[in-house]
């Protein structure tokens, strides 16, 4: 996935700012930033639900920029998005089905969702209860294995460890390293810097819509502005 | 009121208010389908039922067909007539105010209530047909208002097995829940929206049949079928198919028993007095979880 230069508005605000960035196939990329930066708009836009005013946006080297958000999602760009978006009034497993919604995921639905519930056991306990009675933990685990059932070729995260228990997070972040290992291109958000510089391969740092950094974890992490003002140190 | 309230009249007047409940709480869901789809306010909902009405008024009389039968004519072509007027009119006001779509829809109700004025005339229209009573030991319970709920019943269970058996049941449920999760998983909600209309239109036409059983129509009865599944939709919960059904069987319940107690002139404030309760008490309608 490539964006070229994209400006993002909400009516007459503009929030996105010449943006550009890259994501190469099976990489963990991470997008950093504190509250407002328009993280949100970001995946927001990749995904569909917004419209750039300028600039492009490719994937598999078709501009995928002026497509509607559920033929985005069929090309197999997936999004677990922000409070997760779960389907609350559904079952877990319906939660599931749904995600195979896209034709060539739907053909292969039950295996799938064997492949899901063997990364995330709870869901397969928990199949027939509805999506909205499940922990925060699990929810952020269905809205992954959701995800997931598409079969993407890219999976963005919107902040999959705000308000969970540290203890969950890093059960969160290690199912992510799983699917990074098994060559799955992931966008991951997260103000939590640390926790997901430590799985990312690159980061790119926003900043009032504008981008701020990028680079390796190393070098985000060494940044003299990173240091003092997002890690504290 | 009597004195005394003898037994076998209160549950007479209980179920026929439980089977009118079951007609009018089907024809909600059609209409709160639609709201919970595609947040639009279907002010012509009650005016598809008329239109059903006629088609079945006109099969019997031009080719003697029972109402019963002219269901088969009326559930696709109610399904038929929802897809186009979704295609023509509604899908361009969708993404705009909810006003909007009250506009448009006010004025489709109107459109049809004319046009049916201007070709049928005002004339009250019947199909006499006599169906007679089944007597339960000391009840007495008429055939046509037993097949109005036989006819919700089985409406009722298709409409579970769509929404909870198959997959684009579910995916009309996956867009009620939450509309930007559906779309990221790669639903079309244009797609959904079409359905959902048809199907809504399809129960309000055929209930539109049923309904030729059951009194007399005129052009300009919609609006009073509007407006009662209008008060079942607030009742049960906007937007939510089962609550619906349940809203529209207290109706008919209270409306039918009530009539013990008050005037027969005063049974429309009936419906609108629970509402306000229910509105007061559970703003949600009496199956609604979500504030
Ligand atoms: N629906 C909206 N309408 C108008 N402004 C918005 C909307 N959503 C977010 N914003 C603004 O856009 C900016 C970026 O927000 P967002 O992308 O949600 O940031 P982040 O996800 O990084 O916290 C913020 O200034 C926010 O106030
Ligand atoms: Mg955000």
């Amino acid at each position: 996935m490539s964006v070229q230069g994209i400006d993002v508005y909400y009516g007459e605000t503009k929030v996105l700012h010449d943006l550009s960035l890259k994501v190469e196939n099976a990489e963990l990329v991470a997008l950093l930033g504190s509250n407002g930066a328009g993280k949100t708009t970001t995946l927001r836009t990749l995904s569909g639900l917004l419209r750039p005013a300028k600039g492009e946006i490719k994937f598999d080297s078709h501009s995928i920029s002026e497509l509607s958000a559920n033929r985005i999602a069929g090309l197999g760009i997936s999004m677990v998005p922000e409070g997760r978006g779960l389907f609350t009034t559904m079952t877990v497993r319906e939660n599931l089905e749904m995600g195979a919604f896209a034709k060539r995921a739907r053909r292969e639905m039950k295996k799938t969702l064997d492949e899901v519930y063997s990364l995330f056991p709870i869901l397969k306990d928990r199949q027939n209860q509805l999506a909205g009675s499940l922990s925060g933990g699990e929810q952020q685990m269905l809205a992954i294995g959701r995800a997931l059932m598409s079969k993407p070729k890219l999976i963005m995260l919107d902040e999959p460890s705000l308000g969970l228990a540290p203890i969950v997070i890093s059960k969160v972040f290690d199912a992510l390293k799983a699917l990074k290992e098994n060559k799955m291109t992931i966008v991951l958000v997260e103000q939590n810097i640390d926790g997901a510089l430590r799985i990312a391969d690159r980061g790119y740092l926003l900043e009032n819509g504008r981008l701020a950094l990028e680079g390796n974890p190393t070098e985000i992490r060494n940044n003299e502005m990173v240091r003092q003002f997002y890690l504290g140190l | 009121m009597p004195s005394v309230l003898p037994g076998a009249l209160v549950a007479e007047l209980f179920i026929l208010g439980l089977m009118y409940g079951l007609l009018y709480g089907v024809l909600a869901m059609g209409l709160t389908i639609v709201f919970g789809v595609m947040k639009v306010v279907n002010v012509a909902h009650g005016d598809f039922v008329i239109i059903g009405s006629y088609l079945s008024y006109w099969a019997f009389v031009l080719a003697g067909i029972n109402p019963i039968l002219s269901l088969l004519l009326t559930i696709p072509f109610g399904f038929l007539l929802g897809a186009l007027t979704y295609l023509g009119l509604i899908r361009r006001v969708q993404n705009s105010p909810e006003l909007m779509s009250l506009f448009l829809t006010f004025g489709i109700s109107t459109l049809i209530g004319g046009l049916l004025l201007f070709f049928y005339s005002p004339t009250q229209r019947a199909v006499p047909v006599a169906l007679g009573s089944i007597e339960y030991g000391s009840l007495s319970i008429p055939v046509n208002i037993s097949i109005a709920a036989a006819y919700a019943i089985a409406v009722a269970i298709a409409l579970r097995f769509f929404f909870y058996r198959t997959y684009w049941g579910k995916a009309v449920r996956a867009v009620i829940d939450n509309r930007t999760s559906a779309i990221l998983v790669g639903i079309n909600p244009d797609m959904v929206s079409l359905k959902s209309f048809g199907i809504g239109i399809a129960i309000a036409s055929s209930v539109g049949s049923i309904v030729m059983l059951l009194q007399s129509i005129s052009p300009l009865s919609g609006p009073d079928f509007t407006l009662i599944s209008f008060v079942i939709v607030v009742l049960g919960g906007l937007g939510n198919p089962p609550g619906a059904l349940v809203g529209g069987v207290v109706l008919g319940v209270v409306e039918s028993l009530s009539s013990l107690y008050v005037n027969a002139a005063m049974t429309p404030a009936i419906g609108f007095i629970i509402m306000v309760i229910v509105l007061i008490l559970r703003p949600q309608g009496i199956m609604g979880s979500r504030g």
